[in-house]
């Protein structure tokens, strides 16, 4: 073996050191992210509005469930259904009555009632779908394009936006614009784009504030969340205004900040 | 890009072109470091592996000849060189005259302590490269957190506004070419110091064995 190639193998190791530490760099500092476990156990809130009746608790003790597997199927189904409802319609803020299903003491007529229910749903959702389109206020073409804002109206039967929803929804849009800072040495860089849904009360506070585009910095991301916080509490809505909620979606662009 | 963006690899990707720049600098100097630290241990490890075994045949043997024909097996090693050396001034010694004896002698131990210097140099070759990582690499980091600051602060004055979440993350950005030029600082310092200690045991050994060769001479 001579000297220089002794020599390059140990580059070569080297260089894999180094590459394994870089590689470990990039982990310890990232915070755990929040996952969700779902329990094994399925308990299983469904939720009904008054108007169709069925306030009734499903619930008997005396019968044994007749085909465990299928009914568990079934069960699984319902409480994804169920978690789609509350998650996209935010139901449960409507008026509401909530059951609680105890999987293992249904009996079949009862699932029988439960998909109906379901079905009953789910044309529902249809229906709330079509009508929550999404419209897209364009940014005012001054201080470079910053947000763009789209927003869906909940609860309320308009399924067009109604100038005084816009007029609301600029008027918060510009609060957002105001506080927005880009955090320094991010300002340049074209490519970071966070979308943020907002869920905005009747008040004026914001309940609820989801990421719904990450843009790869965390600070950045960090910086759009502190953005909104710091305007809450809002506005309350204008009287005229139809509804419980508003959720505004917000794209943070590192424009030019006036 | 998700995945490396909440990490330090992601402060590294979204830094400036200076600090970029010094931190490939960086890179460069500690990838050459370690591979030095790497290769010196494992030669300067062969070294000491050599100069047991040698110490070892040393007691047992009573005649230079002896010796040298003993290390006859290793050839590249500067032990066998000494040995040779000394053995071909025994050779050329004249046995009649004394005094020529020992001007012989002396002759044969200023050869050995050339090549004893020369080992010496080849060991400790390369190890002023970590002797100049260990020094400069702090001052190249402290280079780019000085740009970075530098550059915080002129936004500053742009932007017109001091809330620190817009000076901290180009101050953090700025800080990390430092924690780099540590980071290839440190092992460098340490292995220079590790590797500079074991070169002179073995050239103290060396030396040890020289003198030992070098009273064959004078009996």
């Amino acid at each position: 073996m001579t000297k220089e190639d002794s020599f390059f193998k140990m580059l070569i190791l080297s260089l894999l050191l180094h590459m394994a530490f870089l590689v470990a760099l990039s982990f310890p500092l990232r915070k755990p992210e929040k996952k969700i476990h779902f329990p094994v156990s399925y308990s299983v809130n469904l939720v009904t509005s008054v108007g169709y009746g069925g306030g009734e608790v499903v619930k008997d003790k005396k019968s044994p469930p007749a085909h465990p597997s299928v009914r568990e199927k079934r069960v699984l189904k319902v409480k994804k259904l169920a978690e789609k409802e509350t998650v996209k319609r935010a139901e449960k803020e409507r008026s509401i009555s909530k059951k609680k299903v105890e999987p293992r003491f249904a009996t079949k007529e009862e699932l029988l009632s439960l998909e109906e229910r379901i079905r009953e749903i789910k044309s529902k959702t249809h229906y709330f779908n079509v009508s929550h389109t999404e419209s897209r206020l364009e940014p005012k073409k001054d201080g470079g394009q910053i947000f763009q804002v789209s927003s869906k109206t909940q609860g309320g039967a308009s399924s067009s936006l109604d100038p005084i929803t816009q007029a609301y929804i600029s008027e918060i849009w510009n609060r957002v614009k105001k506080a927005w800072q880009v955090p320094g040495g991010l300002a340049n860089k074209k490519n970071l784009e966070t979308v943020v849904i907002v869920k905005i009360r009747k008040d004026g506070r914001i309940v609820d504030v989801e990421i719904e585009k990450r843009s790869g910095n965390r600070i950045y991301d960090e910086s759009a969340l502190r953005t909104l916080r710091s305007v809450d509490p809002l506005p309350p809505f204008p009287q005229s205004l139809v509804g419980e909620y508003l959720e505004i979606g917000f794209r943070f662009l590192p424009g030019e900040v006036s | 890009m998700d995945l490396i963006s909440g990490g330090v690899l992601g402060m590294i990707l979204h830094a400036g072109p200076v600090a970029k720049a010094v931190l490939a600098i960086l890179l460069f100097f500690s990838l050459v470091s370690w591979a030095i630290i790497l290769f010196k241990a494992r030669q300067l490890g062969q070294m000491e592996r050599e100069a047991n075994a040698v110490f070892s045949i040393m007691n047992d043997v009573d005649s230079l000849k002896k010796l040298t024909l003993q290390l006859r097996t290793r050839r590249d090693s500067p032990f066998y060189t000494i040995a040779l050396l000394a053995y071909e001034g025994s050779i050329k010694a004249p046995k009649e005259n004394p005094s020529r004896t020992k001007e012989n002698a002396l002759e044969v131990e200023r050869r050995l302590t050339i090549a004893i210097q020369e080992e010496n140099e080849r060991l400790e070759k390369y190890l002023s490269f970590l002797a100049t990582t260990a020094n400069t690499a702090p001052f190249v980091g402290l280079f780019g957190t000085v740009w970075g600051i530098m550059d915080s602060f002129r936004e500053i004055g742009i932007r017109g506004t001091t809330s620190l979440p817009v000076v901290a993350p180009g101050i953090s950005e700025a800080l990390i070419t430092t924690a780099f030029g540590l980071a290839t600082a440190i092992p460098a310092v340490v292995g220079y110091n590790y590797l500079l200690g074991r070169c002179r045991r073995i050239a103290l050994r060396l030396e040890n064995f020289a003198t030992y060769v070098i009273s064959f001479l004078e009996k």
